[in-house]
């Protein structure tokens, strides 16, 4: 018998139906009449935690109803527009399979089960075996894999435990690639929200990401405002997706050689000397090693392997060079695709440095945060192994810890990680392959504990199980990104938490009372550390209460002057575009192309991407977003179609190269796609039975990735390089 | 190639994928309205061009008749509204555009012209329920004997109106439905005197069936043929304004000519109810025999409700819409618990 | 008469299906059911593609053939505009105007019984503020204003801008705008 099971947890352990609408008498008004008149609604501030883009919004309630969520209208990221996930945040708090009770793995008569307990049980049982892992092993030995807003108060836990093993998969399935790339050529990373400035840009360019089924707000109206101004939109993207349909110039390139275009346009800018040679050589540093490095990739090399004609690689290259430096390449989000990603990333950096977009308008803005103080705490123990010990000498350049590593020392009797705290991420559908890894993982380990507001599957691999309140029901801290304006907007409780739901900083202060750590928590409520924090900053909660957000002036311009840079951060001080330090670590110092595996013969790209509706695997049963998308569909063009007499409108399953079969997914019979790859929108396909509307819609992205491409410089986990074959259900 | 899809999930009941908003009582309400129309014209005229003796039935008996058919529906009309408790909205009202306002009024006139020729015709017709309603307590003398009494005296001018009324009914049937540019199998100007003659043929079916004398019998079977004759040239022509009409009608035409309702058109109404009435009414042109009438009069009667329920049935799956969903929109039927309770919010 | 008009940008409409989901909420439309959606039109052949993104809704008609055929009144125009609601405590249920509007935009709430539509938020409209759709469009793709008024954003944008309504040649002189 498995140490752990995957437990599917029914409906009956998390909680049924919560609001019921009562019947009405016939003769009443129609709900518009009754509006008509009726009082203004009472308005909380909050910041969404749909997605982590954090808008700044108001919740609406009547009395103990929520009404709906609407953006703060001095809000930046929102304008007082939530996007439609944001929309339907009022879904979050009304899912009807929310978890309301803490559960406990027990096994009874040989199978194993989560009941309910009391908190206290819950969290006696975390802290017994907490405090046994750091007695005999030492706290090191316990990792936490986090995300969203309430991540901090996990982090802080852990650190103060004595571990600084706090994965996200923000890095590895995520930004980490990206931002890797960026650092290696600017010295920073970029910000999130990114500080692309396109309402300013006559060019954009977008290469796979795809802002429209990406619908990070402020993002979305920026990248409308540049159509709205007429700037020249360049889109990258196998598929027709709603920004090419946008663009004046579609590339329909052929997965995997976004590199061999990047150096060609590079070519192209060389070739044609379209570049400032002044900007260049005060502030760049490896030029004519990149001039080297890109003269043997002409457009017409290039269009061999990506299937963009030379006409349209030069075409759009002048565009941008004439449109520079109001030229933005929006580096995309979700970079983890075929192993090369940290190389695509400094491709796109170097065009941004050879163009002389950092800091410039329409280019890159630079972004400014506010200084807000920590609350004053302890300082927190060294670890006596780092999460730095165990990846560096796997993924040398890796910033941040890397959740596949975390995972693969989690797994086996000698693991080094002994323990592990899963704080609102679902790592089985995040993580390519994760399920599988995970219940290998939870054989050996001593602790898994899932902190989740749904029954998500995540729970299911979990010894306890604590239920986390929604964000329209707690505090957390202040949202503070770096942006344009620098702001910090409040996160209050606009409804009362259901049943025994608890916000995260209440758990996280539990579990600390429980190792003894109250020294790192001396404050009874949240609300004092968020009021003391604004404070500081010469605000009060009381006054944040009412607005929700605040202003403060910037302190550094938003722009530098016009062909000039800020001092950056690189070891030499300049755009990098020949980087020494991926040399000195034995990778390329300028990024080369790899061909891609093509797909074997009657197999498909597995291409995939975002929902407008949808929020990674977490919104799946949130019955506002159902709604809107109650599964995914398998884009499939007409010609791959017929080939298999696949229709319209029918269901399919998903066969990758390894024989993996996914759900039965409907198919979409659409000319925007290549015909050499199909599309999915992730996060569908859901395989635990608490969550009664996501259960069975759709097929899962995440367990078809069976071939994870790893970066080599930060391990960053490509899932792109995966094919699919189709297998045809007969019984819909 | 086109493709159009919603990239939300339009899910709404009895809307979309097909609207099916009237199903069996309005097609049953359209029919018995038409059958009470040719009931009362019929009666009507029986009494008016004085065949009262020689067509008894018609002029005595068929107005209680209509009547009864009539409030049967009315009663399925009133099944098919959402919102029963709101019913008398319709009498607090007249919306001179509306068919179904029309309609409304037209029922209200019509029930007590039926009413009064069917007291006038009590007397001859239903002789001993005459005498029960006069020897009714305080009523029955008081009221019941003065109206029947004075029906009899305003026979004749209420037998003229009855006529007027009866065609108005009948044509308003059809109107109901050709008044709605939305759907365009309805769109026909035809189908106001298609509703009409239908409804007058199975009136006279109606009386075929219950003639008390075998001259009555020949009388309607006659009347009958010429009607059904009318019917199947106003179908044709209907049928050739829906292949030459827009393009929305001449796509939506072929939901009988080869679509789902075909089979229930040709086979149905035009053979069964149509065809095989006409030939055996033929056959009888010199002398009619009382169980082949009677056949004949029960398929009209079958063909009449088959017009009703295929034009209601598939007009309403003609639209100027056609909404695709990429999204299974079965799905949302669990939010809805399968459509029957949409309203619980959450 | 007072003359409402709602004015998409399909040139910057991206689909996202935010105005379904910000009318549900707005007006506690039940679950399973929407007074609005969107439509995506694709034509052409790869890579030769063009698509288009609309959201619809009831037209608000200038000449609405479904408050026409309401036998009771219940349909009717608001406050002498052409905003289209429907009066519950008249409304009967009979579903004359379902088959009578040719966009197909209404709907029967149950178990109320009565029928639904968009209102284009005329509780928010009588107080000068944009049906929740617009408020909401993360694109700031749609307008919403008085066509009486030449200076309206809606008057300028429909004369700036070529533009389209749905079906027009059903003579109910729709009332939702479409910019090329």
């Amino acid at each position: 018998m498995q140490r752990r099971e995957f437990l599917k947890l029914s409906s009956a352990v998390a909680s049924t139906a919560l609001l019921g609408g009562g019947l009405t008498a016939c003769s009443e008004p129609a709900e518009w009449q009754k509006m008509m008149t009726e009082a203004p609604a009472k308005i909380t501030p909050t910041v969404c935690n749909i997605c982590f883009w954090s808008c700044a919004a108001q919740v609406h309630t009547r009395g103990s109803r929520l009404w709906k969520i609407t953006g703060n209208p001095t809000d930046s990221h929102s304008e007082g527009r939530l996007c439609t996930r944001g929309t339907g945040g009022v879904g979050a708090y009304a899912d009807p399979n929310r978890l309301l009770k803490p559960l406990l793995r027990v096994s009874k008569g040989g199978s194993q089960s989560l009941e309910p307990v009391s908190w206290d049980d819950a969290l006696d049982f975390i802290g017994q075996r907490m405090t046994k892992i750091a007695t005999e092993y030492g706290p090191e030995h316990f990792a936490a894999m986090v995300h969203g807003a309430g991540a901090q108060h996990f982090l802080h836990l852990a650190r103060a435990y004595g571990t600084d093993s706090v994965a996200e998969p923000a890095f590895a399935q995520c930004r980490g690639a990206r931002d890797t790339g960026y650092f290696l050529t600017f010295g920073q990373g970029l910000a999130s929200p990114e500080q692309t400035d396109m309402e300013n840009a006559r060019c954009v360019v977008l290469i796979g990401t795809h802002i429209g089924e990406n619908l990070h707000n402020s993002q979305v109206r920026t990248f409308t405002d540049a159509v709205r101004n007429d700037a020249h939109i360049i889109v990258v993207d196998p598929r027709f997706s709603v920004a090419a349909s946008k663009a004046h110039h579609w590339l329909p390139i052929r997965p995997g050689t976004d590199i061999a275009l990047m150096l060609a346009w590079m070519n192209v800018i060389l070739a044609e000397r379209r570049f400032d040679a002044a900007y260049i050589s005060t502030n760049t540093v490896g030029f004519d090693e990149l001039a080297a490095h890109v003269a043997p990739f002409t457009p017409e090399w290039a269009y061999g392997e990506t299937g963009i004609t030379p006409v349209q690689i030069r075409e759009t290259a002048r565009l941008m060079a004439m449109a520079a430096p109001a030229c933005v390449f929006h580096p995309g989000r979700h970079a983890a695709w075929w192993g090369d990603d940290t190389q695509r990333a400094r491709a796109m950096a170097i065009l941004s440095g050879l163009l002389g977009i950092w800091g410039q308008k329409g280019g890159y803005y630079l972004p400014e945060k506010v200084d807000v103080p920590s609350y004053p705490a302890p300082p927190y123990p060294t670890p006596r192994t780092s999460w730095r010990d165990l990846t560096l000498k796997q993924f040398p350049l890796a910033g941040a810890p890397v959740t596949n590593v975390v995972l693969e020392h989690s797994i086996g009797k000698d693991a080094f990680y002994k323990g592990l705290l899963v704080y609102e991420t679902n790592l089985p559908m995040t993580i390519p392959n994760g399920a599988q890894q995970l219940a290998q993982a939870a054989q050996a380990l001593d602790l898994i504990v899932a902190i989740d507001v749904q029954p998500s599957e995540i729970t299911g691999f979990a010894d306890v199980v604590l239920p986390e309140c929604s964000y329209l029901e707690r505090y957390d801290g202040l949202r503070n990104d770096a942006e344009r304006e620098p702001s910090v907007a409040v996160r209050t409780p606009a409804l009362r938490p259901l049943g025994d739901s608890k916000p995260g900083w209440w758990i996280a202060k539990q579990i600390g009372t429980r190792l003894n750590l109250d020294a790192f928590f001396p404050w009874n409520d949240y609300k004092e550390v968020i009021d003391w924090q604004l404070n500081q900053l010469g605000l009060s909660l009381l006054e944040l209460e009412k607005t929700g957000v605040h202003y403060f002036p910037r302190k550094t311009p938003v722009y530098c002057d016009p062909g000039t840079i800020p001092r950056l951060a690189t070891p030499s001080g300049k755009i990098e575009l020949f980087s020494a330090t991926l040399q000195e670590t034995g990778f390329d110092p300028l990024p080369r192309y790899t061909p891609p595996k093509t797909p074997p013969s009657g197999y498909y790209h597995l291409n995939y991407g975002r929902a407008p509706q949808h929020s990674f695997s977490r919104t799946q049963n949130n019955p506002v977003l159902y709604q809107l998308m109650p599964e995914n569909v398998v884009w499939i063009h007409p010609l791959v179609a017929a080939q298999f007499e696949i229709s319209n409108g029918s269901y399919v399953r998903l066969l990758n190269q390894d024989g993996i079969v996914s759900n039965k997914v409907r198919v979409r019979v659409t000319e925007r796609t290549r015909p050499d790859s199909v599309w999915l929108a992730h996060g569908f396909g859901h395989e635990a039975r608490g969550l009664v509307l996501a259960y069975g819609r759709g097929a899962n992205d995440a367990a078809l990735m069976t071939r994870i491409l790893y970066d080599p410089i930060m391990g960053s986990t490509g899932m792109r390089g995966n094919f699919v074959t189709f297998r045809k259900e007969l019984a819909v | 190639m086109r493709e159009e899809v919603l990239a939300s999930v339009l899910a709404n009941p009895r809307v979309e994928p097909h609207l099916a908003i009237w199903g069996w009582q309005i097609a049953t309400y359209l029919f018995l309205g038409g059958l009470a129309a040719g009931l009362l014209v019929f009666s009507g005229w029986a009494v008016a061009t004085r065949r009262v003796g020689r067509a008894p039935f018609a002029a005595n008996r068929a107005p209680l008749i209509g009547l009864v058919v009539l409030a049967i529906g009315m009663g399925t009309l009133f099944l098919d509204l959402e919102r029963k408790i709101n019913v008398w909205r319709f009498y607090t009202h007249l919306n001179p555009t509306s068919p179904m306002s029309w309609g409304a009024w037209i029922l209200i006139v019509v029930f007590p012209v039926f009413a009064l020729l069917a007291l006038a015709g009590l007397p001859d017709g239903f002789p001993r329920l005459a005498s029960k309603l006069r020897e009714l307590p305080v009523i029955g003398k008081s009221l019941v004997a003065p109206l029947i009494g004075m029906s009899g005296v305003i026979r004749g001018p209420l037998a003229i109106v009855g006529i007027g009324l009866g065609v108005a009914l009948g044509i308003y049937t059809g109107v109901l439905l050709s008044g709605f540019n939305a759907r365009p199998f309805w769109h026909s100007a035809l189908l106001g005197p298609l509703f009409l003659v239908s409804g007058l043929s199975t009136g006279a079916a109606l009386l075929i069936l219950g003639a008390a004398t075998a001259e009555e019998r020949h009388l309607f079977s006659r009347i009958d043929l010429g009607l059904i004759i009318v019917e199947m040239a106003l179908v044709f022509l209907f049928l050739i304004d829906m292949l030459n009409g827009d393009a929305l009608q001449q796509h939506s035409v072929f939901l009988v000519l080869g679509g789902d309702a075909t089979e229930l058109f040709w086979i149905g109404f035009i053979g069964l109810g149509l065809a095989v009435p006409l030939t055996l009414e033929t056959a009888m042109w010199q002398r009619s025999t009382a169980l082949i009438a009677g056949v004949a009069s029960v398929l009209v009667l079958v063909g009449g409700f088959l017009l009703r329920d295929v034009m209601v049935t598939t007009g309403q799956q003609t639209s100027w819409t056609s909404f695709h969903n990429q999204f299974n929109a079965s799905l949302l039927a669990k939010l809805r618990t399968d459509g029957e309770n949409p309203n619980g919010r959450f | 008469m007072t003359h409402y008009a709602m004015v998409i940008d399909t040139r910057t409409c991206i689909g996202c299906t935010d105005c379904v989901d910000a009318c549900r909420m707005e007006n506690n439309v039940p679950e399973g059911l929407c007074y609005d959606w969107v439509v995506e039109v694709t034509t052409g052949r790869y890579p030769d593609l063009k698509t288009e993104f609309r959201s619809e809704r009831c037209n608000h008609c200038s000449h609405a053939t479904c408050v026409e055929a309401c036998p009771t009144g219940a349909s009717q125009y608001w406050n002498g505009s052409n905003i289209v609601v429907v009066d519950a405590t008249k409304c009967t249920g009979c579903k004359a105007c379902i088959a009578a509007c040719p966009y197909d935009a209404r709907l029967i709430m149950q178990p109320q019984g009565y029928i639904g539509k968009c209102t284009f938020c005329v509780q928010r409209v009588q107080y000068g503020m944009d049906p929740a759709c617009v408020a909401v469009c993360p694109a700031h793709a749609m307008h919403f204003g008085l066509l009486d008024d030449p200076t309206s954003n809606v008057s300028m944008l429909l004369a700036e801008r070529k533009n389209y309504t749905l079906h027009p040649e059903t003579g109910n002189q729709p009332n939702v705008f479409y910019l090329r």
